[in-house]
């Protein structure tokens, strides 16, 4: 059966408005409020009109393939019309599948009303029903995220890892090697008015906050405006108000009252200034280097390459709230962040002394790893060099046998020490910063914890040192040392001369 | 911005403007279809738009109830389709047709399947990178946000036709122009394990569209532990199989070699004494040279950021007049091959090369051995006098991120079972001059010139950037060739320019004869549109005269084994009492590789070549054998030779044998005499009545070649 329909009616067979379908002339457009087709017999095949509309001479036609939408009621009002009915109907099961055929209707228009009524009312018990089990499965829904907690998944690994660990540096930029002024805007006029936009390395999910370089403070009377936005949805997920008279140069550090939680996979940074200066803000730049695609916008070169904002990127556990308040603003910041030795710093590895042996006994392996094989009769050593951590309070690391063939106990130890110290002093520990102590490993694939505590926060240069040692002066077989893991733990009072700035909160700037 | 999904009663008027249509095909899903029609409908736009969701007989009546009810709140924004049920492929081709027949103004599909979501911003985005594109963009393409299980997948960086033959970097999720639909793309209704959508955009790609990727739209894709996707992941080689079949056209090795050339190239060659890098895959069609510096750069980024086939996945050292007296002599794709060869054995290759210069003719000899097998300890960067040294540039690259100071330690890659190959050249050529023996020396020169960049804290720091890296990386040849073909890698040889075909004429170096054989048959095809290669199978030394390497294209050295020492025979085959020796099965691969690329393999007298006939069969290479007698010492006996050949008939399509008492032991052995063809210009005068009423062998030459 080919049945058609003129093409300006086309899409609106398939739109939600209800429609009946009457084959045969006993029915009037408007007896019912309902849309009414009529199928006509036309060229050998059948066809769909609309209302008293009668078929166009030449006017083109569209072959259906599929069955109209939301018809009510396919309704015949003679023997011949209802023949023309149920070859519809066999059509529509062939090209709809089963069950998805209208009801077919026979008799007069009184007929028709009463099995439209018929319908509309088990329709609206229907929907009474379904409008009742709505309710019933959210109230369901509530009573069980109620009852119990819903981790996210970061946090589920952390417990898993039966630690728990303050924000942690996730990305900085090298150090800054130009400035570029923040564009001003005077009075209440804001239209037009330019930005700096910086993309994010990093999504939404688990940040707890950013440091800006802020190369000159502003002299002047305003407030520098930070609005991070995700990409994807336009929207702003935080927003940071400073004022001109309570910044100083140095790390701007602008905080989330909690790690995000948002899922966000590209952020942006806008920054834009309102005020009246002498000297405007002006944010320090570093060298995208590699990845120009991070460019700051409008564009600037730093040291004659494309140039990023320099700046520092916190995570930490998506949701959570880090540590108690340090000042007098409605949330809480960190006392305490993590800045993990990744492996471009890790790479920066060098043999404290020098020794000759048959197998390999230093190294950087894979993943961050540092290999320190004992030797027979001597301290093997071996040191990282590190460029200014601001306020370090502890460093740690992980040492493990890795070789399950070992049956003689190492000694390990990790010394925090001022880069000027030699390997011997830090050995013996004169001038250091820190020591974990010699820590003895007992047995192969059972780490241990190496933590050296500074007795007061450090800024500026350092070198770790790692020593690996035989404390029975045996031979050390198998005795593969690895150490893993580094990280500095840093103090936020010490480490920023800015307090820290949490986002406008109702409109009212989170200010320290 | 503003949506201009306008409401009326009647919606019929409205589809007059719509611009971009979302097509929503529904089966199973009536949980979360709300979810997607409400994203659907929420989009952000400057242009008319229409949702089309098709339920493909959904037996959930939930699922109906939700299509009529939303058809019912959005009319003239949300047109329901209600079909008999045919798979997801069939419903997308349905909203299509639907949007095409009902939309006049339409611009481009937007495919959302009902389990996933987008965000409001979506369909401006892409509709508006197809407009700004050329006409040759058929469809734009999201990162992939996912979301159930997270994570998020960066399909960022200029579009790989080579990339999209062996992954799908366009989701379903994605936008299809009005130009692509018109040239009659549609869904593979018989793929119903899912992947449809990949083989829906290689449709695209076949009638010369390509994809453009749009940052920042927020496609969110629902990963479930079970899914058609995980479903279709387990029955990935058939599906990729029956898709494969579906486009011979893009899948064939010389097409895929082709794309590999056209998006980057594969091989790096530092070029010392120039301070250059020269980036080639065939040295007869291209050459790109790079500064070091550039190259330096390139290279650190690969594995950062996402761009298929920037950065050369090997890398080779030598001197520019060795590179240049290898491919003045036509020698340099064999040599690159030979060294690629044998990185696919060892981490580190380096060759020795002895050059002397002849008056004519062209003599070299390959040999190789290998160092430190199954050795797992460190080593050093050797300091010793190779002229020539080959590494996967991802092997050089972790050195250099990961030991940027001091002495670093190269490890061997486990999957390889030497630390290092070492090979050795000996060549005699018209105005060859020894080359020095720098290559070492270059190689710590180009890994410390590496080193010292990524050393620099605005290029190392990025490694801790917590972006998605599974897209970067070195473009390897096996990346493709090994999922799509099976194969390690190919012979960089390109087809030539003016539509002519490529042959290979497999012989034993050590068998003069064939080789004498193997030029007259290369001149024979010349003449009818082939470029001829010489495949010198077997031993390594190879002696051509003047005349006989004019006669070829170019010489390719195949010496098998190359590295690794022969293997004992753990079984022999035998078939009617004649011996057959298995290859190897790395070896086979790469022989295989050798020749997969030619249109037309001829073997001449060799037996150790019949037994990859059948996979180039398969691959789509014709086979020829020229069968004879030989007279080298310990060659088989011709009755032999030619039941060797028996055993592999069935992968020939032609077999000519060169004489008349060849002909009748051909047909004594069973080989069907419609396969049996008498070359023009080999036979010899004879009064076998059969063997002069045999069919010429130009009768099996296409019917260009013959015109050419």
């Amino acid at each position: 059966m080919k049945l058609s329909v003129p093409a300006a009616q086309f899409a609106s067979l398939y739109d939600g408005t209800p429609k009946i379908i009457a084959a045969g002339a006993g029915l009037e457009a408007g007896t019912f409020p309902l849309r009414l087709l009529r199928l006509v017999r036309h060229d050998g095949g059948y066809l769909l009109l609309s209302g008293d509309a009668e078929p166009e001479q030449g006017g083109a036609l569209r072959t259906l393939a599929i069955p109209p939408t939301a018809v009510r009621a396919l309704w015949s009002d003679g023997e011949a019309a209802r023949r023309d009915a149920e070859r519809l109907l066999g059509w529509w099961a062939e090209a709809g599948g089963p069950d998805g055929a209208p009801p077919q209707v026979t008799g007069d228009a009184s007929a028709l009303m009463h099995g439209l009524l018929a319908q509309a009312f088990g329709e609206i018990d229907g929907l009474h029903r379904r409008n009742a089990g709505l309710q019933r499965t959210l109230s369901t829904l509530r009573e069980e995220w109620g009852r119990s907690a819903r981790l996210p998944p970061e946090a589920v690994e952390l417990l898993d890892a039966l630690r728990l660990s303050p924000p942690r540096l996730v990305f900085a930029t090298p150090r800054p090697v130009g400035a570029l002024p923040v564009p001003l805007r005077h009075g209440r006029t804001t239209a037009g008015a330019a930005e700096i936009v910086q993309r994010l390395p990093a999504g939404a999910r688990g940040l707890a906050g950013l440091d800006l370089h802020l190369d000159r403070a502003p002299k002047g009377s305003g407030v520098l405006a930070v609005a991070l936005t995700g990409v994807e949805t336009g929207e702003t997920i935080a927003d940071w108000r400073l004022s001109f008279g309570e910044m100083r140069s140095g790390w701007l550090p602008l905080r989330l009252p909690a790690a995000s939680t948002r899922m966000d996979r590209l952020l942006d940074l806008r920054i834009g200034a309102i005020g009246v200066v002498t000297e405007a803000p002006r944010l320090s730049l570093a060298q995208a280097g590699l990845l120009d695609e991070y460019a700051v916008a409008p564009p600037a070169r730093a040291v004659g390459q494309p140039a990023m904002l320099a700046l520092r990127l916190w995570g930490g556990l998506p949701g959570l709230e880090y540590g108690a308040a340090a000042h007098l603003a409605p949330h809480p910041v960190p006392e305490r962040m993590v800045w993990p030795l990744t492996q471009p710093v890790l790479a920066q590895l060098r043999k404290g002394r020098e020794f000759e042996a048959t197998f390999p006994w230093f190294g950087l392996l894979r993943g961050g790893r540092v290999l320190l094989h004992p030797l027979h009769g001597v301290v093997t050593a071996a040191h990282i060099p590190l460029e200014e951590v601001p306020g370090a309070v502890a460093v740690r690391a992980r040492a493990v046998i890795d070789d399950p063939r070992c049956r003689t106990a190492i000694a390990c130890k990790l010394v925090v020490a001022p880069p000027s110290l030699t390997v011997d002093e830090a050995e013996r520990e004169e001038g250091i910063l820190a020591s974990s102590g010699w820590m003895v490993l007992e047995e192969p694939r059972r780490p241990l914890d190496l933590s050296a505590v500074l007795a007061a926060p450090w800024s500026g240069p350092m070198a770790l040192h790692l020593f690996t040692d035989i404390p029975d002066r045996g031979h050390g077989l198998y005795g593969r040392t690895i150490f893993s893991d580094f990280e500095v733990e840093i103090d936020s009072r010490t480490a920023w001369a800015n307090p820290p700035a949490l986002p406008v909160m109702d409109g009212v700037a989170a200010t320290p | 911005m503003h949506s201009v999904g306008t409401h009326t009663a009647s919606g019929s008027g409205d589809a007059e403007d719509v611009r971009a249509a979302i097509v929503v095909p529904t089966y199973k899903h009536s949980g979360l279809l709300v979810e997607a029609l409400s994203t659907a409908l929420a989009q952000d736009t400057d242009f008319a738009y229409a949702v089309v969701v098709v339920n493909d007989g959904c037996p959930f009546p939930e699922t109906e109830r939700v299509c009529r009810e939303f058809a019912a709140a959005h009319p003239g924004r949300l047109f329901h389709l209600h079909k008999r049920n045919a798979g997801l492929s069939a419903a997308r081709n349905s909203g299509i047709a639907f949007a095409l027949d009902a939309f006049p103004m339409l611009e481009a599909v937007y495919f959302l399947d009902s389990d996933n979501r987008i965000r409001p911003h979506l369909l401006q985005r892409m509709l508006d990178a197809l407009r700004a594109a050329g006409p040759e963009v058929g469809w734009a393409y999201p990162d992939v946000d996912k979301f159930g299980f997270f994570e998020f997948c960066d399909m960022s960086g200029a579009y790989s036709p080579l990339e999209h033959l062996f992954r799908n970097v366009s989701e379903a999720g994605s936008m299809a122009s009005r130009r692509l639909l018109d040239s009659g793309a549609r869904f593979d209704e018989a793929m119903r394990q899912g992947s449809e959508d990949w083989e829906f955009w290689l449709q695209g790609l076949e009638r010369g569209f390509h994809g453009v990727h749009v940052p920042g739209t927020g496609f969110g894709y629902r990963r479930r532990g079970e899914s058609m996707l995980t479903e279709s992941e387990r029955d990935y080689r058939p599906i990729l199989t029956h898709i494969q079949k579906r486009h011979p056209a893009l899948f064939a090795v010389r097409a895929v070699l082709r794309a590999e050339a056209a998006v980057g190239r594969r091989y790096a060659v530092y070029l010392p004494d120039r301070a250059i890098v020269r980036c080639v895959t065939d040295p007869a069609l291209g050459e790109e040279d790079v500064p070091l510096a550039d190259f330096v750069r390139r290279a650190l980024r690969a594995p950062e950021r996402p761009g298929y086939g920037e950065c050369p996945g090997l890398l080779a050292v030598m001197d520019s007049g060795l590179y240049e007296l290898l491919k003045r002599h036509r020698l340099l794709r064999g040599a690159l091959w030979i060294l690629e060869r044998a990185a696919a054995q060892a981490t580190l290759v380096r060759a020795d090369v002895t050059a002397r210069a002849a008056e004519s003719g062209c003599a070299l000899s390959w040999c190789g051995a290998p160092v430190g097998l199954q050795a797992d300890a460190p080593f050093p960067l050797p300091d010793g006098g190779a002229a020539v040294a080959m590494l996967p540039t991802a092997a050089l690259l972790d050195l250099v991120r990961r030991q940027p100071a001091g002495t670093p330690l190269l490890e061997r890659e486990p999957w390889k079972p030497c630390a290092e190959a070492r090979l050795s050249l000996t060549l005699a050529l018209p105005g060859a001059v020894q080359s020095p023996a720098g290559a070492d020396a270059a190689l710590s020169t180009l890994r410390e010139t590496m080193a010292l960049a990524w050393s620099r804290p605005s290029n190392g720091g990025w490694a801790a950037a917590p972006i998605d890296r599974y897209r970067a990386g070195v473009a390897t040849p096996e990346d493709v060739y090994q999922t799509v073909h099976r194969l390690p890698s190919v012979l960089p040889l390109l087809p030539p320019v003016g539509g002519r075909r490529l042959a290979a004429l497999v012989a034993d170096s050590a068998d003069a004869g064939a080789l004498e054989t193997a030029a007259r048959m290369a001149r024979w095809l010349a003449g009818r549109g082939y470029d001829a290669h010489l495949v010198a199978l077997g031993g390594g030394r190879l002696t051509l005269a003047a005349e006989l390497v004019e006669a070829f294209a170019s010489v390719i050295p195949h010496p098998s084994p190359l590295v690794l020492p022969e293997r004992p025979l753990t079984h022999r085959d035998a078939y009617l009492g004649t011996p057959l020796r298995p290859w190897d099965a790395a070896e086979e691969d790469m022989a295989v590789g050798t020749l997969a690329v030619f249109d037309l393999v001829v073997t001449v007298r060799h037996g150790a070549a019949h037994p990859l006939m059948g996979r180039l069969r398969a691959l789509g290479v014709t086979g020829w054998a020229l069968l004879g007698a030989s007279s080298i010492p310990d060659a088989p006996s011709l009755a032999d030779a030619v039941n060797g050949c028996a055993a592999f008939e069935h992968a020939y399509q032609t077999v000519v044998p060169l004489d008349a008492r060849t002909f009748r032991l051909c047909q004594a052995l069973g080989f069907p005499p419609d396969k049996l063809r008498r070359w023009e210009d080999a036979a010899e005068p004879d009064t076998d009545p059969d063997w002069i009423v045999c069919a010429p062998l130009s009768s099996c030459l296409p019917e260009t070649s013959v015109a050419a």
